[in-house]
């Protein structure tokens, strides 16, 4: 999805060897990616801003951990570990009130996207992504970090079972009640966002 | 409705994640089930909506600034840790083995010693153990004796059970098994005292071996053990191996049993060879005073400084072990928290 580094393993091995230059450069790269990743799965910008801090801090001192393959990947079981811990830490759970979902605060509005169009899609974005949010954050912690890290950031299967620890059977279980359980929260919202949904609802 | 496991498959599909007979089932059913076939779209769309989600934008840069570039020395990394924890392990299983060692000869002089003291006759057997080796064991033999001669008597009545129970008691690291060679040949021998001791019923086979291992055997036994045998009355556990057989050395009573012996009167040839060992066995004994004034059997033996000394060795490794598991316990925890 995301365009690859031209000379990622090099980078890598030079932040392995303690270049920190390098080593920004990667997070340069990625810094958007697992800020999505940490937004969507803790649910406010605050705490997503300070888990991605935290995730690229123990994955430079983890790098050594890099076994080739998905750096992406890797980078995210580090991130996703992190949100856990947070979540942990903040005994969050998860609640469908709608006042309690992202962007409702007044300060704090939804995060950006990194790419607009013109502003009538960037409004329509918006406000379709706002409703998704909502209703992504309504989900079960497990339920959600695996919806996360599989539609919204294109994970594979065998990507999430690494990342989360969890079976195969039970990743495929949770995606399904998921994206059952975001299909019914936009099921409600759809009937609100008609012409919205119709635009960006392709069928793949 | 739908059932949990029908969104189960028919998210699976849109993944294209099925086997193949789930996936022909579930598409003759998507023939024939419209409900099924409009939630498919539904899940469909859903899963294209969220695919088409954007990437946020970092509220700020996450680069780390140098304060955060560590580099990781040697001692903190995992194989540190291993090796020191490799070390304290092998430290600890050396210092306990040798502490082992040292424990049985101090209870029974050195192995040697205590062979060539257990080479007394059976009839100087008891008086032998008191001769061989502990002092303590010796002291305490030595005042429970009214003389040496009275102890001879004693020692001569008891000579077999003594001799057995000796050999049953001092498990050293070669005799050990002879010792607790076969409990059933141990009951045969036996006139029924047996102790739970495995008396070492040595199998003929290895009466060779077991005369020299006998001989050290019942120096340490004898040594180990107080002097009248005939109690037998100690259920000893089952002594199994030789440390365990130390191990019981300190439960012994004084009238500590005495095997009746499978072992001493059909397998040893000591009781041909005792009465004349002791002069001379006694003064292969380094440390044995030349107090010869008393009967052989009753030579008082010393215990030998290396025993002493030798003591000294194990505690260090003991103490090293525990510094080297301390060093590894210490470097994870460094390395953990470096971890984040």
């Amino acid at each position: 999805m995301a365009s690859e580094l031209q000379n990622e393993p090099a980078l890598i091995t030079a932040a392995l060897r303690g270049n920190m230059t390098a080593f920004n450069t990667l997070v340069l790269h990625y810094q958007d990616r697992v800020y999505s990743l940490a937004y969507r799965i803790l649910g406010d910008s605050e705490s997503a801003a300070d888990a991605a801090q935290d995730a690229f801090i123990a994955a430079y001192r983890r790098l050594d951990t890099y076994r080739g393959g998905s750096f992406r990947a890797w980078l995210f079981r580090i991130a996703t570990n992190t949100c856990y811990d947070e979540l942990r830490r903040l005994k969050r759970r998860p609640v469908t009130a709608i006042e309690d979902l992202p962007g409702s605060e007044a300060d704090d509005g939804p995060p950006l996207p990194a790419d607009t169009e013109t502003p009538e899609q960037a409004a329509q974005q918006a406000e379709l992504a706002r409703a998704i949010e909502q209703c992504i954050a309504a989900l079960q912690n497990d339920q959600r970090s695996v919806l996360v890290l599989s539609d919204v950031e294109g994970m594979s299967y065998q990507e999430i079972t690494e990342i989360t620890g969890a079976t195969l059977g039970t990743v495929k279980s949770r995606l399904s009640r998921a994206r059952a359980g975001v299909r019914a929260c936009l099921g409600n919202v759809r009937e609100l966002l008609p012409s919205v949904y119709r635009l960006n609802g392709d069928v793949n | 409705m739908l059932t949990d496991l029908d969104y189960e498959l028919l998210s699976a599909y849109i993944d294209d994640a099925l086997t193949e007979p789930e996936r022909v089932s579930l598409e003759s059913r998507l023939q024939t089930e419209p409900e099924l076939h409009a939630e498919l779209e539904e899940l469909r769309a859903t899963v294209s909506l969220l695919n088409n989600l954007p990437v946020l934008k970092a509220p700020r840069d996450f680069t780390l600034d140098t304060r955060y570039a560590r580099r990781s020395s040697f001692f903190t990394s995992a194989t540190f840790s291993a090796l020191s924890s490799a070390a304290a392990i092998i430290l600890f299983a050396f210092g306990t083995y040798l502490l082992n060692l040292s424990s049985n000869g101090r209870q029974s002089a050195s192995t040697g010693q205590a062979a060539q003291v257990a080479v007394a006759s059976t009839d100087s057997a008891p008086s032998l153990d008191k001769t061989s080796n502990e002092t303590p064991t010796l002291s305490s033999l030595l005042s429970g004796s009214a003389s040496p001669d009275e102890e001879l008597a004693e020692v001569n009545q008891n000579n077999d059970q003594a001799l057995n129970q000796t050999i049953a008691q001092t498990p050293t690291e070669a005799d050990g098994f002879f010792l607790f060679q076969s409990p059933p040949e141990q009951e045969t021998a036996a006139s029924g005292d047996t102790s739970a001791y495995s008396a070492a019923p040595v199998p003929s086979d290895e009466q060779a071996r077991t005369a020299d291992a006998t001989e050290t055997l019942v120096g340490q036994v004898q040594s180990s053990e107080p002097d009248s045998g005939v109690t037998g009355g100690e259920p000893v556990a089952p002594m199994s191996d030789a440390a365990g057989a130390a191990m019981i050395q300190p439960t012994l009573p004084p009238a500590a049993p005495l095997p009746a012996a499978t072992f001493a009167p059909t397998n040893v040839p000591l009781p041909t060879q005792a009465p004349t060992k002791p002069p001379t066995q006694i003064s292969t004994i380094t440390d044995l005073p030349s107090s010869t004034n008393l009967p052989p059997t009753l030579q008082p033996v010393v215990v030998p400084p290396a025993t002493t000394t030798s003591v000294d060795i194990p505690a260090v490794l003991l103490v090293m072990s525990v510094a080297f598991f301390i060093l590894a316990i210490v470097t994870t925890v460094i390395r953990q928290r470096n971890r984040l």
